[in-house]
């Protein structure tokens, strides 16, 4: 699945003043790729998860996934925001199946399939646990399997790793490279890490704030596998610090 | 035993005991399950409605602005004031008594509804947007949970008010039922028997606020935010379309009286209302009744709202008064206040002693809950600091509790003052004076004259309006550091 943002414009209006939260963005996720976005807060990287996702809709310029224009919300578009945002009435399993409304399961499947996820997010054993009584982290990755949980081909996240602590970021990273070597799924990511970004991506793409603008587009030339202490990946990120 | 106190005024326990055993099989399970039947018809009829009638304000834009504004000023109306009009329209068999009870169950729980569908997270309906459920799973996962501690507390609210409207319109107009065994009995000075009839009604009471509680406490295992806000209505924005309706229904209703679609004596016309009041205030009939009416709600309240203050502030300060005198007030609390009539004017005789005691005790409960709430819940934080500082008693008083307890305090004031409102209509209501609004609506709905029960409720929904005014600004003005 290719998504393309073609020239995409986004107003909002604050205290009855428009203000341009995205100005003139074109940007490609090829099928498979993972671009990467960071720039400073308030340069509009959430918007344009929105935007992918059907949240909002551009006054300027088009949206398309497989060369259709994003009406309504797209099916094989899922978006994790970067808070969990889960049901408070419902147990992690209950909310994990919620991904899965629209995938044709018997329940047992789906109670066989929220099994893996929780395994893969390290939660076995929190099934019918309610969010209050989890971790901030912990509830995270209940958000991140909800949204593997609908099979998506594009997959969106708003700064998912971030509530996290170092060593389990890095766990879901590596959990993240994994997934990809085993689908085809396209990943855009907001994040402010930058060694995420080079970690994880194929390109990472530099936004300047007011107005969100595409600054520069920076190709990761690793191979894979990559090494978190491998000095090649330490000079792209003293490249991409210097872009900054 | 000792006798210095009449056994007819006051029997001893021993007595009630000895004549409970007949009476409760014999009246007693005749009567309740009459009055079980109409409080559960009543409460199932008016949780639908509400829940409906929330649920449209709710999710409707248009429909909030259009009805909301009427439906909240007609809200502002006392159950009770309808009584007269609703007893002229409807008599006074099965149908006057549902249509008190789903009307004062089905405004809290439409009101708690509405609110509820208003609070909805948007981040979570947005969430559920993103995952496109379907509109059965939306409501199921999504509306439902998310209203239902409105809802629950709107119906625990409904509870209490459908079950003291039943009890007063039993006591008022029924030859069946719980309210009627309580006057049938006060008549006949069995006063044993009204203290088992008491019981009975506060015991239902209690049983049925803790059944709701537990369910609420059940059904709502997450953390959910507090529903418990005195103002739920004040949500969403009113504009001038609010006006349509209340326009269009008072025109429909002059042009039905003018065309004779509707009888006068039952239901007389905007204009004639208008001239009876202007008249009446003018010329004074109506400004006496009113005056009076007043006078006696401030009367009662003052030494209502005194007490309650006063013990609410001792059991709230101390830890052994607490233990002793809270659990025997929250009992006392249950009994759906009518119930106390008969029994109030066996001990101060049908005058106006009687009267103002009623009215003293209507408004005693709210002020003694709101300054024990507020007294317990003094911030342990500031508490320490006032000791470390070694503040003196007054000065803790008046930079520590005071402040402290002034929110709650106010919530018990206003809440306390409409109860004195209400019982002081209801207490003219049962017991019937020549003066005051309530009196003078029931005199008018003997005779036919609808105009002046109109009259009396447009002036009863005045002095409420005016009263919840008056003490949310003095509010705002004495806890500014609330708003700052």
């Amino acid at each position: 699945m290719t998504l393309e943002f073609h020239h995409v414009r986004k107003t909002f209006t604050v205290n009855q003043k428009p203000m341009t939260a995205l100005d003139n963005i074109s940007l490609t996720l090829a099928p498979g790729e993972l671009v990467a976005i960071i720039g400073a807060s308030g340069c509009g990287k959430s918007t344009l998860l929105r935007l992918a996702a059907g949240l909002e809709r551009a006054e300027q310029g088009m949206i398309t996934v497989n060369g259709q224009p994003v009406q309504g919300i797209p099916p094989q578009v899922s978006l994790v925001f970067q808070e969990a945002r889960l049901f408070p009435w419902l147990t992690v399993a209950q909310n994990i199946a919620l991904g899965m409304e629209h995938r044709d399961l018997s329940s047992q499947q789906k109670a066989q399939q929220v099994d893996e996820y929780l395994v893969m997010m390290g939660l076995s054993g929190f099934a019918h646990a309610f969010p209050h009584q989890l971790s901030g982290g912990m509830a995270q990755r209940v958000a991140i399997a909800r949204g593997l949980a609908a099979k998506p081909e594009i997959l969106l996240l708003d700064e998912p790793f971030g509530a996290l602590d170092a060593l389990k970021r890095q766990q879901l990273q590596d959990m993240l490279v994994t997934i990809r070597q085993q689908t085809s799924l396209s990943i855009l990511l907001v994040t402010h890490d930058v060694e995420e970004a080079i970690y994880l991506a194929d390109r990472v793409v530099v936004m300047s704030p007011r107005p969100g603008r595409i600054r520069t587009t920076l190709p990761i030339t690793l191979s894979w596998p990559r090494s978190r202490t491998d000095s090649a990946l330490q000079r792209q990120r003293q490249q991409l610090c210097d872009l900054l | 035993m000792h006798g210095w106190m009449s056994a007819q005024i006051l029997p001893s326990p021993e007595i009630v005991l000895e004549s409970a055993r007949d009476f409760i099989p014999q009246d007693l399970l005749r009567e309740l399950p009459i009055s079980l039947y109409r409080l559960s018809v009543g409460l199932l009829g008016g949780i639908v409605l509400g829940f409906l009638l929330g649920l449209i304000f709710g999710l409707s834009q248009l429909v909030f602005r259009l009805v909301m504004p009427l439906f909240t000023v007609l809200v502002q109306i006392p159950t009770l004031a309808w009584i007269p009009l609703l007893m002229l329209l409807l008599g006074i068999g099965e149908a006057l008594k549902l249509t008190i009870l789903i009307k004062a169950v089905a405004v809290p729980v439409a009101l708690y509804t509405c609110a509820g569908v208003q609070q909805i997270s948007p981040k979570l309906a947005e969430m559920a947007r993103t995952l496109r459920l379907t509109p059965w799973v939306f409501a199921h996962r999504l509306v439902l949970p998310s209203l239902l501690p409105f809802l629950m507390t709107g119906i625990r609210l409904a509870f209490s008010q459908g079950w003291v409207s039943l009890i007063a319109v039993e006591l008022l107009a029924s030859s069946e039922g719980l309210g009627y065994l309580l006057v049938q009995n006060r008549q006949l000075f069995m006063l044993d028997l009204v203290y088992v009839c008491v019981l009975v009604i506060g015991a239902f009471g209690f049983a049925g606020e803790r059944l709701l509680l537990l369910l609420s406490q059940r059904w709502i295992y997450w953390p959910a935010a507090a529903t418990d806000t005195g103002n739920v209505t004040s949500m969403g924005t009113y504009d001038l379309r609010g006006w349509l309706l209340p326009l269009v229904l008072v025109f429909a209703w002059q042009l039905a009286s003018g065309f004779g679609g509707l009888n006068s004596a039952f239901f007389s016309s905007p204009l004639a209302v208008g001239q009876t009041l202007y008249g009446g205030l003018l010329e004074g009939n109506l400004a006496h009744d009113l005056a009076a009416s007043l006078l006696r709600m401030l009367q009662g309240f003052a030494i209502g709202a005194a007490a309650g203050l006063l013990l609410g502030g001792f059991t709230g300060s101390n830890a052994w008064a607490d233990r002793v005198f809270t659990p025997l007030f929250s009992a006392l609390r249950s009994v759906a206040i009518f119930a106390w009539l008969p029994l109030i004017t066996a001990w101060f005789g049908l005058g106006e002693s009687a009267r103002v005691a009623f009215i003293a005790l209507a408004s005693f409960f709210p002020l003694l809950l709101a300054t024990h709430q507020g007294m317990t819940q003094l911030p342990p934080t500031l508490q320490e600091v006032s000791r470390a500082l070694r503040l003196s008693p007054l000065s803790r008083l008046r930079y520590l509790v005071l402040p402290s307890i002034l929110p709650s305090l106010f919530t018990g004031l206003r809440i306390g003052m409409m109860h004195a409102w209400v019982g002081a209509i209801g207490a003219e209501y049962f017991v019937s004076s020549g003066e005051g609004l309530g009196s003078m609506m029931m005199r008018a709905q003997q005779l036919l004259a609808s105009d002046r029960i109109l009259a009396g409720i447009v002036l009863i929904a005045l002095v409420a309006a005016a009263v919840s005014w008056a003490i949310g600004s003095i509010e705002r003005r004495m806890t500014t550091w609330r708003y700052l």
